[in-house]
């Protein structure tokens, strides 16, 4: 167990030495990691830039940053980093198409005590909906290295990467791939006292379809969960699960979806987000594809039911909000007897039409 | 200073504060034009701010029209970037762009954009429009040219108005925490915005007062005296450890009789009558080419496809509308 944002400050500590790698401060530096980029390299301590808790000038001022061929990054509360300054990040940094990274903390119910006002929960339907931008939600510690290692170095143009604020599960590790836009996909393959050993990940397009009953399409910390519903729905239940670790969720890997979408006809959609950031754009994606025309495909979404959050322990925080393993099993389960419903009352037709 | 050939770093023409008079009468004479062929536009700012553009675009910034992206040149920031034909004319004027294509303002795909889009047109530095963001930008680019050991300005424009966005006085903090000496502000106080006069709709005054308590170094002017605007300028290129901000107090439509000191000026564009009326008071009416440019901006258009003309058409009939030009 690893907060997500450690990732983020090992990642800003290996490649800082960059010299257009400029990171600017907005008060919780050491909370986000952000401040690792400096702390043991004293020499980078002309690119941290404190800019004090007033986010909206310090959007523009990355934007400004970038024009010049910097690789501003900027981090702090999602609340903060990707909802107060929207405009700023809209107009400053997304119409002009700058390169900068935004790290937006404690998204989700699971930052747990500080309640409400510090869980956020809406910040990734404004990102998503940004020309120009691009969004990652990574699953766990190591995820968010690799992720900000390609994002900071490699991407061009506007970046919003996402991160849970309690220790959450490490589920990938140095030899799981990671391909910006391409999501991987986890199987449950036996039990095992090390969580990470019962499961096999592949990148989707190595994956050869297995028939799974059903597919959890999860991203950020959600991947662990739907992980543990994996589990759950094989042990209780005898379901095979494909899970669609959506790392990217813009741009989001169409095929990955329509594909599990063709072959499984069950979609749960797993977020620690007001419903929508993810499960709009994933049924957005089935409803629109030609590949589905004739399959009907049922599909299920966890996430925040249109409520702000409370205070609380995380583990108490996302049963309230159901938003669990033991929630995402309860709705597959729900969805896949409605499938076998159905695919047997086509049997049966077909029967009764084949007889008379 | 000046606009210079970043090649060999000679001046490319001295302008004298006569001629620079006189372009900045010239340049509010195209805004009229341009403004009336957009059909839409504001007036009265691009026309209390043409002065400051005039002197800023020809004479102050050190930059070259046919190298916009040299690496040593000043950078100038809209933060009112509905101002765009200041900067446009003021572009146009110093060589980066045709003057006769600033007529194409505010037309579908046109580099001359109702508000500046740096993407769109070249010597354009970055986008604005949203109030209040400019002078942040500003102090991320000055942060940058220090971080790269250069001694280009930045300027940013900004209104009065614009005074009462919180985000102006987060950056006023940062910029002198920061001690941005390469960085100048200059607000464009012509005390109107579009309720009516900025001491009643939100007081932002006294400016010096809040400035000075920021740390910033601050000067007030009159922004039409071209002596004064020039001699401003120049003196806050030099690095006193602090920022700098220019108040120059402006006429709202300057130049035009029946806009100047007329809120409703704002965001208004002069008829066809209006747009001769203030030409003459210019003493322009003879000198630019209203006919042509009028022309011009009615026949450029964008390429449009074959289809989406077809199909363009053929949905107007349907719906009844009128057809688009071909």
């Amino acid at each position: 167990m690893e907060p997500t944002r450690k990732g983020f400050g090992q990642a800003l500590a290996e490649h800082g030495d960059d010299e257009r790698v400029v990171c600017l401060g907005l008060d919780i530096s050491g909370s986000i990691t952000i401040s690792d980029f400096y702390a043991s390299h004293r020499e980078r301590k002309d690119r941290w830039i404190s800019m004090g808790i007033a986010e909206q000038s310090a959007t523009s001022a990355a934007a400004g940053l970038a024009k010049e061929g910097k690789l501003p990054v900027f981090g702090t509360y999602a609340t903060s980093a990707a909802a107060r300054n929207l405009d700023q990040i809209r107009t400053s940094i997304c119409y002009g198409d700058f390169n900068v990274m935004i790290a937006g903390a404690h998204g989700g119910v699971s930052v747990g005590p500080d309640g409400a006002t510090h869980q956020a929960l809406e910040d990734l339907f404004a990102m998503c909906g940004l020309p120009n931008m691009s969004v990652v939600v990574p699953c766990d510690v190591v995820e968010t290295r690799k992720a900000t290692n390609y994002l900071l170095l490699q991407h061009h143009g506007p970046k919003y990467i996402r991160f849970a604020r309690e220790a959450t599960p490490v589920v990938t590790d140095d030899k799981t791939p990671f391909v910006f836009g391409k999501a991987n996909v986890i199987r449950f393959r036996r039990e095992s006292d090390d969580f990470l050993q019962a499961f096999e990940t592949k990148p989707e397009g190595l994956y050869d379809n297995e028939h799974e009953d059903l597919t959890i399409v999860a991203c950020g910390p959600m991947v662990p969960e739907a992980m543990r519903a994996a589990w759950i729905l094989k042990r209780e239940f005898g379901y095979e699960t494909r899970i669609l670790n959506l790392h990217t969720l813009k741009p989001i890997d169409q095929s990955a979806i329509v594909w599990a979408a063709k072959q499984t006809g069950v979609v749960v959609t797993a977020e620690e987000h007001q419903i929508g950031a993810l499960a709009w754009r994933v049924s957005n994606i089935i409803t629109e594809s030609p590949m589905l025309l004739d399959v009907p495909v049922i599909t299920g979404a966890i996430g925040v039911k249109d409520r702000f959050g409370d205070s609380g322990a995380p583990w108490e925080l996302i049963k309230e909000f159901e938003v669990s393993a033991e929630h995402i099993a309860r709705k597959a389960v729900e969805l896949v007897e409605i499938k076998r419903k159905h695919q047997a009352e086509r049997e049966d037709h077909r029967l009764v039409s084949m007889h008379s | 200073m000046a606009l210079r050939n970043s090649t060999t770093g000679e001046a490319r023409r001295p302008y004298s504060i006569g001629e620079l008079k006189d372009a900045a009468n010239s340049m509010r004479g195209y805004d009229l034009v341009a403004l009336h062929a957009a059909g839409s536009g504001h007036a009265g700012g691009t026309l209390s701010i043409m002065d400051i553009a005039a002197a800023l675009y020809l004479r102050v910034a050190n930059h070259d029209p046919e190298n916009p992206t040299w690496q040593d040149r000043d950078r100038i920031i809209w933060s009112t970037g509905h101002k765009a034909p200041s900067l446009y004319l003021g572009m146009a004027f110093a060589g980066f762009c045709p003057v006769e294509d600033v007529v194409l303002l505010r037309k579908l795909r046109s580099p001359y954009q109702g508000h500046p889009h740096w993407k769109k047109l070249p010597g354009v530095e970055v986008s604005t429009g949203s109030l209040g963001q400019g002078l942040s930008i500003a102090i991320g680019i000055a942060l940058a040219g220090r971080l790269n050991k250069r001694s280009h300005t930045t300027f940013c424009i900004m209104g009065d108005g614009e005074q009462q966005e919180g985000q102006i006085w987060e950056a006023a903090m940062e910029a002198s925490h920061h001690k941005l000496d390469n960085l100048v502000g200059i607000v464009d106080c012509n005390r109107l915005q579009i309720d009516g006069p900025v001491s009643e709709v939100m007081n932002v005054e006294p400016l010096e007062e809040k400035y000075r308590a920021f740390g910033w170094e601050v000067r007030r002017i009159d922004g039409h005296n071209m002596e004064q605007v020039v001699d401003a300028l120049e003196n806050a290129k030099i690095p006193q450890g602090k920022p700098t901000v220019i108040l120059a107090d402006t006429v709202k439509g300057k130049g035009v009789s029946f806009m100047e000191n007329v809120a409703g000026w704002h965001g208004k564009s002069p008829s066809f009558d209006e747009l001769m009326k203030g030409l003459d008071e210019l003493g322009l009416a003879d000198r630019i080419p209203v006919k042509d440019l009028l022309e011009r901006a009615r026949w450029i258009r964008p390429r449009w496809t074959a289809d989406s003309t077809t199909i363009c058409r053929s949905s107007r009939q349907i719906i009844g509308g009128i057809p688009p030009p071909t």
